[in-house]
């Protein structure tokens, strides 16, 4: 059974031939790429109404509250995150794909 | 230049110089021209009376022959011998001068220029030996420089070795000047008569070689019939019976040989090992020969490059260097197109000769020119330029003339490569040349090349500090120089990339070691500091593994084509992303505003925290059997430049399998996990991080901390009142932290400075210390850590591990600038007076290390 580093990773991602910091670069650029979409998925998911809510919470680092509200609004809320994390990076493949292309 | 020869050969008896004298008034009588045996070294007799041998086959003179052998003995115990101090050194230097001087007897009057080729590739042996000896005494000289003494010597013993053998088979006066032959044999003392069957069977032995050259099957098997009828001649004739038969039998084979030889295609010096192990007709044993040839240029090349070294700059030096390179390049090649042929190529062979031949030329040169320069007057010895460390992009208009051009650094690194790959022009150093080469070509096509001055190359921290960095540089006679800023110019190639342009791990690791130790020799101030192999114009080279971690991102500009194209790449894949994120919250001013307020904070976001944080997480925490289950299925099934779609649920089921029951059941720990799997999946431990560190992911950073640590009950999770709004108080604070010790907002390096603290928090920088008789670091730590770490006493070890292991990892450079001295700098060696900047020490992240490493030992 494989045993994946930060290395191996970076290898099945094919930019492990970058050096470190511009892995971390990219890696982080895309990072908050995927952060966004969830949030922003999060916000569309909840009722109008609480949107505000949750939003301020964000602004003001309150995370717990933020949480314990998303939760409240949305089945599930972990596995959601999952699926919305999913969907993100699946975007960054297409994009990635659709440059190569 | 050479030393005078010792006199190191037996002495004559009176009898023997007698002999002698007979002998060379005899040969002066057959108008051959011979050094008189007084005038070479008495080491060198041998060697000389084995070429005397050849001519008495010829006059039949009876001079006392020592055996052929105990000079090549000599040369063999020459090349055994090994310097361990500069006297041994300077003895062996010595007895390599003598035999210089023999070569010199005994090449005189040969027109062979492959001979004479050789032998200049002696003496260029003995220049670089010399010039080792000149530099200082021999503790003065790096182990890299007395191996290379050493590996000199060796070779120079096979140079002169394989003289004096071609010598020995070719018999050159015997072919080549059957016209000088006395007309009469030389009379010979009766009293010699027993000793003269002796040498006639020599000659036959010297016979049989030159035989042996001839390429000729039937021709040669005739000459070596009439040998053998020679033999039993003289093998039936009576002791001190007249040896008339014998002598014309000797002069019918000469002769015979003679046109066979002449009839062939004149097999240059360096074929003629070739040609011998070739008898059966073996190509592959003929192309065998040549590579030696060529590798024995790729050593003197080497050792050229070494002699020249601080003379690249002068247009002589610089040309014959570039035209011994090419030379290789040529050989090789014919070489490279031998392998397909049934039979070695004459033509072909001939041509290497001729290359060979001028390889030497230039080389003689080169020693010439080093010479010439290093003879006169230096004038204004060196004079040290003061540059800002700072990427100062150069006038083009006004740009000095280099002192390491791009073709310099281009020579220096394909040098370098011939070094490794044994040949000095495959298809990896042409790799390596064209990575330069189009370094060359951006540096000039580009008006905004970033010249990267190396703040690291700075032998002395203090000036670092003060944005300065010295700059070597040579005034050598009239040809003054100026250089400024871009004498650090340099090429940087990681190990990575060198791999990629065809390095095997074995050859990277040896480049690197190379570098290191030219860097130790060429100038020990400086500090290696950079990821991978530094060209420097000065033909240092500065090698350093940089650990995960380093602060420097490499210019895009200075990365390979593919790279710059895989950076590009997916930066804009970033941009389009956000582009598109953008268009789709337009419409909501809420959305824009949440977006833009994360954006600030990301980018106010401090690099580690952007990239590697999540992988000192990885580092630290998942590395071997931490991590198991599926994943390492699921991620093999991944292929970000495919387009195929990560395992989330792969990575999913592998955290899942990790993580323990109450962490699988608890909400947190499934937020925890989700996160944990999309940083995993996506290859992007940062992800993680950022979601933890952004106003969103402060939701899970607890979840994470509990999740991770696996003893969610262990850590205490702050109230919203002590949690700081932005920060990773639990994360870097040690311990129990209270209200008056956490920093503002948790991350203590950013809030606490500048704010008067009345103690040491565990987040404010260690003071700096200077290094008193019985310090360790370890004390140090231990007395700086006390005062600030609660329960420090109970983890003591622990932390303080953690502290060591940290400094451990730290890059060369970083710890230079930390104080620590060694090469490469050793924590565990410091001394009193040295300060060490212990204040350059991250406690932010130290406290994470610490506190991960608490949390393994609670688990």
């Amino acid at each position: 059974m494989n045993l994946p580093t930060r290395e191996d990773i970076v290898r099945e991602l094919n930019i492990g031939s970058l050096p470190l910091e511009n892995q971390n670069e990219i890696i982080g650029d895309l990072g908050h790429f995927i952060l966004t979409e969830v949030v922003l998925a999060t916000v569309d998911k909840l009722p109008a109404d609480v949107q505000g809510a949750f939003s301020a919470f964000i602004e003001e680092g309150k995370g717990p509250e933020a949480e314990a509200l998303a939760s409240e609004h949305i089945p599930d809320f972990p596995t959601f995150v999952a699926q919305e994390s999913a969907k993100a990076l699946t975007k960054i493949k297409e994009t990635y794909a659709a440059q190569a292309s | 230049m050479p030393k005078e020869a010792p006199k190191t050969g037996r002495p004559l008896s009176e009898a023997e110089r007698e002999q002698q004298l007979a002998a060379r008034g005899r040969v002066e009588d057959g108008k051959v021209e011979i050094k008189k045996s007084g005038e070479v070294s008495g080491k060198g007799l041998d060697s000389l009376a084995s070429a005397l041998e050849t001519k008495k086959a010829i006059t039949g003179s009876a001079i006392e022959t020592p055996a052929p052998q105990s000079d090549e003995e000599n040369l063999r115990a020459l090349g055994q011998k090994e310097a361990t101090s500069v006297e041994s050194a300077q003895e062996i230097l010595g007895e390599i001068d003598a035999e210089i001087e023999n070569l010199n007897s005994l090449l005189k009057g040969v027109s062979d220029p492959s001979l004479r080729s050789r032998k200049s590739a002696a003496v260029a042996r003995r220049n670089v030996l010399a010039k080792f000896l000149e530099k200082g005494g021999w503790e003065e000289l790096s182990i890299s420089q007395r191996n290379t003494f050493n590996t000199t010597v060796k070779q120079f013993s096979e140079t002169a070795l394989g003289i004096k053998q071609a010598l020995t088979k070719s018999g050159e006066e015997i072919i080549n000047k059957p016209a000088t032959m006395p007309e009469k044999t030389p009379h010979v003392p009766k009293a010699e008569k027993p000793q003269q069957k002796e040498e006639d069977h020599f000659i036959i032995n010297n016979l049989l070689i030159e035989a042996a050259r001839v390429q000729d099957e039937s021709a040669r098997e005739e000459i070596i019939a009439d040998i053998d009828g020679l033999r039993q001649t003289l093998g039936a004739m009576a002791d001190g019976a007249e040896s008339s038969v014998f002598k014309e039998g000797v002069r019918e084979i000469v002769e015979k040989t003679r046109k066979a030889l002449e009839a062939q295609a004149p097999a240059p010096e360096s074929m003629k090992v070739a040609a011998d192990v070739s008898e059966g007709g073996v190509v592959r044993e003929k192309i065998k020969s040549l590579r030696q040839t060529l590798r024995a240029l790729d050593n003197d090349f080497a050792n050229t490059i070494q002699y020249a070294s601080g003379f690249q700059e002068n247009p002589v030096i610089s040309d014959s260097l570039l035209k011994m390179r090419e030379v290789g390049s040529t050989i090789q090649k014919l070489i490279n197109s031998m392998g397909e042929m049934k039979d070695v190529d004459d033509m072909s062979v001939t041509e290497i000769n001729r290359q060979s031949a001028l390889f030497h030329e230039e080389l003689n040169k080169v020693y010439d020119e080093v010479e010439r320069l290093s003879a006169e007057p230096v004038g204004t010895a060196e004079v040290v330029a003061e540059v800002a460390p700072t990427e100062i992009p150069p006038n083009p208009a006004t740009e000095p003339v280099l002192r390491a051009t791009p073709d310099d650094m281009l020579f220096d690194t394909k040098a370098r490569a011939e070094k490794l790959f044994g040949s000095n022009l495959n298809a990896e150093a042409q790799a390596l040349e064209d990575f330069v080469a189009e370094n060359k070509r951006r540096r000039e096509t580009s008006q905004d090349v970033q010249t990267r001055i190396e703040p690291t190359l700075v032998p002395d921290r203090e000036k670092q500090n003060t944005t300065q960095a010295p700059t070597e540089v040579k005034v050598v006679g009239s040809q003054e120089k100026t250089e400024e800023s871009e004498a650090f110019q340099s090429i940087i190639l990681t190990p990575l990339q060198l791999k990629m342009l065809g390095m095997t791990n074995q050859q990277v690791n040896e480049h690197l070691r190379l570098g290191k130790e030219e860097v130790k020799k060429s100038n020990p101030d400086f500090v290696a500091n950079a990821e991978g192999i530094v060209f420097t114009p000065s033909n240092s080279t500065e090698v350093a593994l940089r650990p995960e971690g380093a602060l420097v991102t490499t210019p895009p500009e200075r990365l390979p084509a593919v790279q710059q194209e895989m950076l590009k790449s997916l930066k804009a894949v970033s941009d389009t992303l956000r582009a598109d994120q953008g268009a789709r919250i337009v419409i909501s001013p809420e959305k824009q505003k949440l977006v833009s307020k994360m954006w600030e904070k990301y980018q106010a976001m401090p690099w580690w925290k952007k990239g590697l944080v999540g992988g000192a997480l990885f580092g630290a925490g998942m590395t071997g059997a931490a991590i198991g289950g599926t994943f390492g299925g699921a991620i093999a099934l991944t292929s970000y430049a495919g387009g195929r779609a990560l395992s989330f649920m792969g990575a999913m089921t592998m955290l899942k399998s990790m993580s323990s029951e109450e962490v699988k059941t608890s909400k947190k720990g499934k937020a925890a996990r989700i996160l944990l799997a999309t940083g995993l999946t996506f290859g992007v431990p940062a992800a993680l991080q950022q979601l933890s560190e952004s106003p969103f992911g402060a939701w899970v950073r607890d979840s994470i901390s509990s999740w991770w640590n696996g003893a969610p009950e262990a850590v205490v999770t702050p109230t919203p009142e002590r949690l700081p709004p932005d920060g990773l108080a639990e994360t870097t604070v040690l311990g129990e932290p209270t209200p008056e010790r956490l920093p503002p907002d948790g991350l203590a390096e950013t809030t606490v400075l500048g704010e008067p603290t009345p103690e040491p928090t565990p987040g404010t920088p260690l003071e700096n210390t200077t290094v008193v008789r019985g310090d360790t670091v370890w004390g140090i730590l231990e007395r700086q850590l006390g005062g600030r770490i609660p329960n420090f006493a109970e983890n003591k070890n622990l932390i303080l591990d953690t502290y060591v292991k940290h400094l451990r990892g730290l890059s060369v450079d970083t710890l230079r600038g930390m104080g620590f001295e060694g090469m490469p700098p050793n924590i565990d060696k410091i001394w009193p007076g040295n300060v060490l900047k212990l204040s350059e020490i991250n406690q932010e992240q130290m406290g994470r290390l610490v506190e991960a490493a608490l949390a393994r030992a609670r688990r």
